[in-house]
């Protein structure tokens, strides 16, 4: 008699029956042995199969533009693509393949989208394009007149060589001709449209530059100095002065702004900037060594001003962390409200929570003492816990969409306290239509008596 | 009983773990080198605004004039941690951060290096007067704003070598063909015969417009030698010829006539190949001319130009005995040059310039063009230039004294004692 005992589905393929005998054992091992092996070739097979491919198409495209982002893989299977650059996730969207297992979609990069290389996942599978102002050809062309820039370094280098009476070596020569070539096969490929390689000739021409003037200074030959640039050096630091005065400038006025006695950091930045102003005079005038010694001067003197800024932070941390304290109680408050309205729902849960809340309440009651009183570090401890326990409330109502609700009411409320005018009914709307989802979410997903206790102690 | 257990260990790591503190990646990321290494980095976080304090990691290890505001301007605090830095952002929704590192660069020789490994995308902004000559990663971008190369580079390790303030091989062609073409213009307004310099110089200019600098450059140095060598050429012939004139005039006088038909013939020879500017030839037929005038002889029959001769060496002897008799005793003359006042009405002296008057004060106000030449060791055709510019600033006069140029200081700046 034989009797079924594996029944085995595998994707893709029928059904698999696997018999065998009651009195062998080493029937049983054989079958044992054969199930494995293939189920091990059955899921590789799958994967196989499964595994979609992407391909995105162009390769670069202009912020605002579109690419197309294709592949093929199992018909009528849901897939994930997410796209991502260096920054974070940009976007993520499910796609559906057809009946032939293909599948595309035209995805628009955004107006503002960052320059930068963007990486398409679709499920394990993934692929690029780059978002870029300039077009692969400008950017080849462009890059064509950097290596010719270089190219010019190398011969100055060469020239300086012949006139300090340095032999050239026939190996470097060899060099400043393999990068003219590679120049001119750029050019070619450039022509033919073929931007990758003209890159890497490019890159090519670079590095045989890059080769001659590296030896040629390096064996006593000695560069011939644009003297106009000192004049460039010295401007370069005045401007980064400018602009440095210009940001605790603008800092300062904030302070003042906000109530901060800056007086007398006022009356040394109009000092800094009469020095600038002189130091930028010197050099209008071509006095570039004093213009030099002055500007050197002033980096000390900014570095002096940076830290009579920072004396003044102690206040104006106090008068953030008063504006954060009342954003935190907003927010306490409202999931306060939240865990009320939710209370039929998850009535064990919002009660722990209630109560979590009131005794967080409490907590900023202190922090606003301490405030108040001028001991702003004990303060910012206070509202670091309450914060803390702020977020694993959040973690009580258990699932990413419950998670997700609550964080955005949060976020909301914290935004009400910056808030004025139609944007604060706007945003008080928005945090009852998220409590609303919430608490429709909530009714959908009751859940079981187990997940009602994952409420941190 | 086992699955409670299990649910209470869940439940006690699941309360330990502590909420993700808010450590953000920049948003935005510009890097500004400077020509003395120095670099400046702007960062842009965006920070959540449920978060009292936001961790953030900067490139390099030491931040120079470390500056924090938040979206509004006003300035956060922050603590340095090992690795990180924690901004206290306190519900702020952008964190600026600005500061200066010297770390971020290398140079080696005239080599500089940028070595960064970029969080996101970031552009960089290299010094004024940078040449790229290596690039370890294409850009996404490059563009260029008030004479600096701005890249966009792609994140990830990034390796950027250039060199700052160095002449490229344009610059150097360029100034070599002026300075040619100058010299030219100078040699051809003394009268030089500077055609084929000129021929030379017109390669070199359409070499260099064929961006084929090295060799523009090279034929341009080329040309500066050869106008040098016709000046000096020139000048050798034309002192030559003058002496082959004197030499044929001294013999005419003396009645050495025998021979000297073929001095003049030489000497005009000579004179034939000066102007149409074959000055070495030139110079051949005027040391032949010279050769010719010394070697005249006197001829036999002429008794009558002899006691002419006589006569007339008499007479000029007696004429000199009579001037030296009557004139009075010679004084030496002691100048002195206002040195002072002319130095301070023509400020545009170089000081080369300078130094050269200064000698010629020291010389009674005048000294040959050789002189300064061995005195000061400059090629004839720069001394040259130095006189003919000394000549149009109008403090010296330039007069030929048997062949030989001298130079004297304008009699205004002169003070006889």
């Amino acid at each position: 008699m034989e009797k079924h005992l594996f029944r085995l589905v595998s994707q893709g393929s029928s059904n698999i029956i696997i018999t065998y005998g009651l009195d062998g054992k080493k029937m049983k091992n054989k079958a044992l042995l054969a199930l494995a092996t293939m189920l091990i070739a059955s899921l590789m097979v799958g994967v196989v199969l499964a595994q979609p491919s992407v391909d995105v198409s162009p390769g670069v495209v202009k912020p605002g533009e579109t690419v197309v982002i294709s592949g093929q893989t199992s018909a009528g299977v849901t897939l994930m693509v997410e796209i991502s650059n260096s920054r974070a996730l940009v976007d993520s969207f499910n796609v559906t393949t057809d009946v032939s297992g293909d599948y595309s979609v035209e995805y628009m990069v955004s107006g503002d989208a960052p320059v930068d290389v963007y990486t398409v996942l679709v499920d394990s599978e993934e692929s690029s394009f780059m978002v870029s102002k300039m077009s692969q050809e400008q950017l080849s062309n462009t890059i064509r007149m950097l290596v010719i820039n270089a190219k010019k370094q190398a011969e100055s280098a060469l020239i300086q060589a012949r006139k300090q009476g340095q032999a050239i070596p026939q190996e470097l020569r060899d060099k400043y001709m393999q990068g003219l070539n590679a120049i001119t096969q750029a050019g070619s490929h450039i022509q033919n449209k073929n931007y990758s390689e003209a890159q890497g000739s490019l890159q090519e021409a670079l590095n045989r530059f890059r080769e001659v003037v590296e030896y040629t200074y390096g064996d006593n030959v000695s560069p011939q100095v644009d003297p106009e640039q000192q004049r460039a050096r010295v401007q370069e630091i005045i401007d980064q002065l400018k602009r440095q005065y210009g940001e605790i400038g603008a800092a300062a006025q904030k302070l003042k702004q906000n109530g901060v006695n800056v007086d007398v950091l006022e009356l040394q930045l109009n000092t800094l900037r009469n020095s600038i102003e002189d130091a930028q005079a010197l050099l209008d005038e071509d006095n570039i060594v004093e213009a030099q010694h002055m500007a050197t001067r002033l980096q000390q003197l900014v570095k002096q001003r940076l830290a009579a800024l920072r004396q003044k932070q102690a206040e104006i941390t106090k008068r953030l962390a008063e504006r954060y304290q009342l954003s935190l109680e907003n927010r306490v408050e409202t999931c306060l409200n939240t865990f009320q309205k939710i209370q039929t729902i998850r009535p064990v849960a919002s009660a722990l929570a209630i109560r979590e809340l009131e005794s967080l309440q409490a907590r900023l009651s202190d922090s606003e003492e301490l405030l108040e009183t001028g001991n702003t570090a004990s303060a910012l401890r206070e509202m670091y816990a309450t914060e803390y326990r702020l977020r694993n409330l959040a973690n009580t109502v258990n699932g990413v969409v419950s998670n997700r609700l609550l964080n955005r009411i949060d976020e909301l409320a914290a935004n009400l306290q910056e808030s004025t005018g139609t944007d604060t009914s706007r945003i008080e709307k928005e945090i009852e239509d998220t409590k609303d989802s919430l608490t429709d979410y909530l009714r959908e997903k009751r859940p079981t008596s187990a997940s009602n206790t994952t409420l941190t102690p | 009983m086992r699955n409670k257990l299990t649910l209470f260990l869940i439940l006690l790591i699941a309360s330990q773990i502590t909420p993700t503190l808010a450590e953000t990646s920049p948003q935005e990321l510009s890097i500004t080198v400077q020509g003395d290494g120095v670099t400046r980095l702007d960062y842009l976080f965006q920070a959540e605004i449920t978060s009292l304090q936001t961790n953030i990691t900067l490139l390099g290890e030491s931040y120079e004039d470390l500056f924090i505001v938040n979206e509004d301007g006003l300035p956060l605090e922050y603590v340095e941690a090992l690795d990180w830095l924690t901004v206290y952002s306190l519900g702020s929704s952008l964190v600026n951060v600005t500061y200066l590192s010297a770390e971020l660069t290398g140079k080696i020789g005239v080599i500089w290096s940028l070595n960064l490994v970029l969080p996101i995308s970031a552009e960089i902004i290299l010094p004024v007067g940078s040449t790229i000559i290596n690039l370890n990663t294409i850009p996404l971008e490059i563009d260029s704003v008030d004479e600096r190369t701005v890249l966009v580079m792609p994140a990830g390790s990034i390796e950027i070598e250039y060199t700052v303030d160095i002449l490229d091989s344009e610059a150097l062609a360029h100034d070599a063909i002026n300075e040619a073409d100058e010299a030219i213009q100078e040699a051809e307004s003394s009268g030089a015969n500077v055609t084929a310099a000129k021929s030379l110089i017109s390669e070199a200019i359409t070499l260099f417009h064929q961006s084929n600098y090295l060799e523009a450059e090279e034929i341009a140095t080329q040309v500066l030698d050869l106008v040098d060598d016709i000046v000096e050429k020139m000048a050798l012939a034309q002192a030559k010829i003058a002496a082959a004139e004197d030499a044929i005039e001294i013999a005419e006088g003396s009645g050495r006539t025998i021979g000297l038909d073929t001095a003049e013939s030489l000497i005009q020879d000579a004179q034939s190949e000066f102007q149409s500017g074959d000055y070495e030839q030139a110079l051949i037929y005027a040391e032949d001319a010279l050769e010719a005038a010394l070697n005249s002889e006197k001829s036999g029959n002429n008794t009558l130009m002899i006691v002419g001769g006589i006569v007339l060496g008499v007479a000029i002897g007696a004429f000199f005995m009579f001037r030296r008799r009557s004139a009075p005793e010679r004084v030496p003359v002691t100048v002195e040059i206002d040195l002072e006042r002319l130095f301070k009405e023509h400020p545009e002296l170089r000081m080369d310039d300078r130094e050269v008057l200064k000698y010629l004060a020291e010389n009674d106000g005048e000294a040959f063009a050789f002189d300064i030449r061995d005195r000061f060791d400059i090629p004839r055709t720069s001394a040259w230039r130095m006189i003919q510019r000394l000549q149009r600033y109008e403090v010296v006069d330039e007069r030929k004294i048997g062949g030989q140029s001298l130079v004297s200081i304008k009699e205004k700046y002169r003070r006889h004692l």
